[in-house]
């Protein structure tokens, strides 16, 4: 009963958020306007599962860490936006570093100064994990940005077990609700070559979800941060499987998911069997 | 003459003794603070409170002037289970990380009954502050036949949500229920 009842929790979540945004998806597929509204999909995606999860909108200011995640994805998609209207490869690198460094200081705020080591760290990895989505190639292929979305929801998915066995239930719930989400979001796109992935998914969904687990690794501190930190490298996965593709001598969007979902999977796969052999 | 001076003046530093206000502090060796929780409807978990301090102002003949704050630190919550005890220390439960104490301040103290009665304060739990009652009964007060020092005994019970406190996570597996016993002694400091 126990465990029944703990499923139907995540999987309520979970079929809420697929049909909301699933809906939203199709809406602003629909319309034509004027700004790339599907870069904001994603980070509404991610405020919309922590809402689900947590049933709150955490008052301002925050008080604790778990309250902060929805301000600082907020934010980060702001600053997103920002970096859309400005245009400047220099500016959105200095603003994704600045983002990932600011999320990781404000979440552990309260743990500071003697946490600056982790915070440090976290920084990097951070760093590593956003800079991965970053990698597109000129030209990039059809369905490309899609992929590059649908490895934000796959890190999401990956990083549930590992929060899960950190002594986070919540976290587990909100990753794998975003998942679902994630799916739902881009099936409308999966045909045809319209869907944007701009700063604000970047900084909102990537940048948000590290902003998750930073609440795992640093407050929380009872997950395995190094198995946390080869998920990092999900973001390389649609360049890699771009890579694949062209040295197979493959082509079409089809080659490219299989390959970008395989080389997640392969990510997933080495951080738990890290996780399994430290334990 | 001199006598019933004497007389009438012991009796009235005898009765002014007993009733002036002391101030407490909480001895936590003859003290104790636990709660209980429901799990999955089978049966309650009990969690006890191993390390905490406070102090407490009380005098019988005035007790709405009284005053209490108590700290509890909460990586000495003990539910025996250690994997549980640590789970609990996490962002989804009381957040030890960044709100490592539990504190109480009394804001107003009612007389209900002639040894009953009503302590409203703040409590706050990993950085959320609620107001909670405490159904208190006053036990004794007198002097300790060991050591001679001056003690005072109360027990309080209250009853309040977690999910007011964002504790949030396995409802309603875990109960959101959760029932506060305390038995407080005191020793006096003058």
């Amino acid at each position: 009963m126990a465990s029944s009842s703990v499923q139907a929790v995540i999987l309520t979540g979970a079929i809420q958020a697929f049909l909301i945004m699933g809906l939203a998806s199709v809406a602003v597929r629909l319309l034509k306007a004027p700004f790339p509204l599907s870069a904001l999909l994603l980070p509404v995606s991610l405020l919309l599962s922590y809402w689900l999860v947590y049933a709150k909108i955490p008052t301002f200011p925050p008080v604790g860490a778990v309250n902060k995640v929805p301000y600082v994805i907020a934010a980060s998609t702001c600053v997103g936006l920002l970096c859309d209207s400005m245009k400047g490869p220099r500016l959105a690198i200095a603003l994704s570093v600045s983002v990932v460094v600011l999320s990781a200081v404000y979440i552990a705020w309260n743990r500071l100064p003697e946490a600056l080591p982790e915070v440090a760290l976290a920084s990097i990895v951070g760093t590593v994990f956003v800079f991965g989505f970053r990698l597109r190639p000129e030209p990039a292929p059809a369905q490309y940005d899609v992929a590059r979305a649908g490895a934000i929801g796959l890190a999401g998915l990956a990083a549930a077990p590992l929060a899960f066995l950190g002594a986070s239930a919540s976290t587990l719930q909100l990753n794998l609700t975003f998942a679902a989400a994630t799916a739902a979001v881009l099936l409308p796109w999966l045909f045809g070559n319209r869907y944007r992935f701009t700063m604000p998914t970047l900084l909102g969904a990537a940048g948000g979800l590290f902003a998750v687990m930073c609440v795992v690794v640093l407050i929380t501190q009872k997950s395995d941060p190094v198995a946390i930190s080869m998920l990092s490298v999900i973001g390389a996965a649609p360049y890699v499987s771009h890579r694949i593709c062209q040295a197979l001598g493959r082509q079409g969007a089809m080659a490219l998911h299989v390959f970008s979902v395989g080389a997640a999977c392969l990510c997933a796969l080495a951080a738990y069997g890290f996780a399994y052999l430290a334990r | 003459m001199k006598t019933i001076v004497t007389a009438i003046t012991t009796a009235c530093l005898l009765v002014a003794g007993s009733a002036s206000a002391r101030t407490y502090e909480i001895d936590p060796v003859h003290s104790s603070i636990a709660f209980f929780i429901d799990h999955i409807g089978y049966n309650k978990i009990l969690g006890v409170v191993n390390e905490y301090a406070g102090e407490f102002d009380f005098d019988a003949s005035s007790p709405e002037a009284s005053s209490l704050n108590v700290k509890l630190k909460v990586t000495s919550i003990n539910t025996n289970s250690k994997q549980r005890d640590g789970d609990i220390q996490g962002a989804d439960w009381f957040n030890s990380a960044e709100f490592p104490e539990i504190t109480f301040a009394g804001k107003a103290f009612k007389r209900t009954g002639e040894t009953t009665g009503l302590i409203t304060g703040d409590l706050t739990i990993a950085g959320i502050t609620r107001e909670v009652s405490l159904d208190t009964v006053f036990n004794r007060e007198g002097d300790n036949p060991f050591d001679k020092t001056h003690v005072i005994g109360f027990s309080a019970r209250a009853t309040l949500l977690r999910s007011d406190f964002g504790m949030k996570t396995y409802l309603p597996l875990v109960g959101d229920k959760v029932d506060l016993v305390l038995e407080i002694g005191g020793t006096a400091k003058n």
